[in-house]
């Protein structure tokens, strides 16, 4: 579903950094996949480029069969609209809006009637457990129903693919263990699960690793999680 | 199926009308301040539109309608009585006249000694008294009325009828309350007999302090030497025109001769009143304006820096830049709106209170009351449509950054 032949990706500058290179490798429908890897490794610009929220400077990408690089900012917006959705570390929820109407916003971009919009944020809430604080604002939630709610307004849209970077960074433990399973539980509607973390224990329970290291995506993660056993968590 | 064989998913007009809506209304205060500067400057544009416009009003009050539509011309030296009957005549077929006479002062302004009898003329019971002449047209042009008796008419002077009017004042002087049984005045040698006692007259009053006498009984009471003058009515608006077409009318021979005495235009002073209040109007009115969009402008452009994480999730979420742009741009259209009914209400509000303590009459032109929120949507509009660039700018990458 998702193809990457060389992707690299490198930001202009004295002297040009290489975020990215050469990245190749798949992703298929439903599958759950995890992204490793030390700060600055090019984790998060990895997930940019396969959410499409930047572009890559070479290689080939491919979205459902359609190579992306030659996508207009419009269309590149709107293949991102309905195939992609994300969570970030931080919920960005709307401070002024209840968190039904958070989950809505996501689904603007969909020929819904008024009605249907709030019956499937309602329903996408309920999923995440968080049924009867739909008409909460976001600041009278924990950081957990906060993320939640992100959660929530994620998988409302029903994406093809979820991308995740660090979605447990601010989270507690047993938080973070019910966010996981949430992200985890996305995959039952057949989408592709992607997640960014350098979280071990989060690490160790996906099926598929790939680990970046100065720009190189590679297959696998052992190096990495061998050279972090001392620690639990890494910076 | 291809994603983006789909047609593009749209949040549309209304989409985003109504979370720009949402939005203004879930952060009041905000909105109501940077709505209050457009309101001020608005505000300010309807309350001198309004005060002008009363001011006006207070100013057109002001003309006496009857002193709009009098005209008074001079001319002639004292042996030369260039004003006659027959340039009256010929007055008072001009379009525009409405009636007019000839009157003058006699003895120039000096009093003349009255007497009841004819023996009294130069006894300490002789009363002195003005003179006024007037033809029987000017009679009927001040607009004389009697409490006793009649005016008399033209006819008094076809047939040499020694005759006079006592004004109220006058006759009260000489002890004559009625003109039953015909009183006789005398004044010099001649005997002038009362025909009416006048009450009231709307010009030339000081006339009822006197005797008014017709052009024959003047002339033989005090001979033609008197600067003679023609009083004109008019109809209103004419005054100006009768003014100057009146002196060729009088005497086409010599009409430089003959000074016209027009009240002040009214359309003229009302036009200075207001070309120095509609300049500072305009001034004012851009000024505040001005300062409308540049406060709606810095106000927007801190809301989008400070909603750098929701405009770049919008954007992760599918918002294209131009629905960003039009996100913005319809909040600041929204505040404009509504700075403009705030400042329409404020102006009404204001222009009646001064007007109240100005005892004018508060005038306001509707149309403005309908057109405020339209400007203040164009200010809005301008105002937005810098931060709304700005805003579209925004990557989510760099907004997102955790």
């Amino acid at each position: 579903m998702l193809s990457l032949t060389a992707v690299g990706k490198t930001f202009p500058g004295s002297p040009p950094v290489h975020a990215l290179r050469a990245a190749t490798f798949r992703v298929h429908p439903g599958e759950v996949l995890g992204i490793v890897g030390r700060s600055g490794s090019g984790k998060s610009t990895l997930l940019n480029v396969l959410g499409l929220l930047d572009v890559h400077t070479t290689g080939n990408y491919c979205v459902h069969g359609q190579d992306v690089s030659a996508l207009s900012d419009r269309h590149r917006t709107a293949l991102r609209a309905h195939f992609f959705a994300f969570i970030f570390q931080q919920s960005f929820l709307l401070a002024d809006r209840t968190a039904r109407e958070n989950v809505e916003i996501a689904l603007r971009l969909q020929p819904l009637t008024r009605r249907e919009r709030r019956d499937r944020a309602a329903a996408a809430l309920e999923r995440v457990g968080l049924a009867n604080r739909s008409a909460f604002l976001p600041h009278t939630l924990s950081g957990g129903e906060s993320q939640r709610v992100a959660i929530a307004r994620a998988i409302a849209s029903e994406p093809r693919v979820l991308l995740c970077d660090e979605p447990t960074g601010n989270l507690d433990e047993r938080t973070t263990a019910e966010v996981v399973d949430l992200l985890l539980g996305a995959q039952a509607t057949g989408a592709a699960v992607i997640i960014v973390t350098h979280d071990l224990v989060i690490a160790r329970s996906l099926p598929r690793l790939l680990s970046v290291r100065d720009g190189h995506v590679t297959e696998g993660a052992e190096s990495f999680l061998a050279t972090a056993t001392d620690q639990n968590m890494l910076a | 199926m291809t994603p983006t064989q789909q047609a593009s998913p749209r949040v549309g007009v209304l989409g985003i009308t109504n979370d720009a809506a949402v939005g203004l209304v879930r952060r009041p205060a905000r909105t109501l301040l940077c709505a209050l500067a457009t309101a001020v400057a608005i505000a300010a544009f309807v309350t001198i539109n309004g005060l002008t416009e009363s001011a006006r009003g207070a100013v057109s009050a002001s003309f006496n309608v009857l002193r709009a539509t009098t005209v008074q011309f001079t001319g002639g030296t004292s042996h030369d009585p260039i004003l006659s009957e027959q340039g009256v005549g010929r007055l008072r077929r001009l379009n525009g006249t409405i009636d007019a006479g000839l009157l003058w002062s006699l003895n120039q302004g000096q009093p003349i000694n009255v007497a009841r009898g004819p023996d009294e003329q130069d006894s300490s019971t002789a009363t002195p008294l003005a003179f006024t002449s007037m033809s029987a047209s000017a009679l009927t042009t001040i607009g004389a009325t009697t409490s006793s008796g009649r005016l008399y008419d033209t006819g008094a002077d076809l047939h040499h009828e020694m005759v006079a009017l006592l004004g109220a004042s006058a006759a009260a002087q000489l002890g004559i309350t009625s003109v039953i049984g015909s009183p006789a005045i005398f004044v010099g040698r001649s005997s002038l007999t009362v025909l009416g006692i006048v009450r009231s007259a709307q010009q030339e009053d000081q006339a009822l302090l006197g005797v008014i006498v017709p052009p024959y009984a003047a002339a033989v009471i005090a001979g033609t030497r008197d600067q003679r003058q023609v009083i004109a009515r008019t109809t209103p608006g004419a005054a100006q025109l009768i003014g100057r077409q009146g002196p060729y009318a009088l005497d086409p021979y010599e009409p430089g001769e003959i000074t016209a005495e027009v009240p002040p235009d009214p359309s003229t002073l009302k036009a200075s009143v207001e070309k120095s209040i509609t300049t500072l109007l305009g001034l004012l009115g851009l000024a505040g304006l001005g300062v409308g969009i540049l406060t709606i402008t810095s106000i927007t452009m801190l809301s989008v820096s400070q909603r750098r994480s929701e405009i770049g999730l919008r954007r992760a979420i599918g918002y294209s830049r131009r629905e960003i742009a039009g996100l913005i741009a319809t909040e600041a259209a929204g505040v404009g709106i509504l700075g403009g009914i705030l400042g329409v209400a404020i102006g009404v509000i204001t222009t009646v209170v001064v007007a109240q303590t100005r005892s004018w009459t508060p005038v306001l032109a509707t149309g403005l009351v309908a057109v405020a929120p339209i400007i203040g949507l164009l200010v809005g509009m301008l105002a937005g449509a810098y931060p709304a660039i700005q805003a579209t700018r925004i990557t989510p990458m760099s907004a997102l950054r955790s």
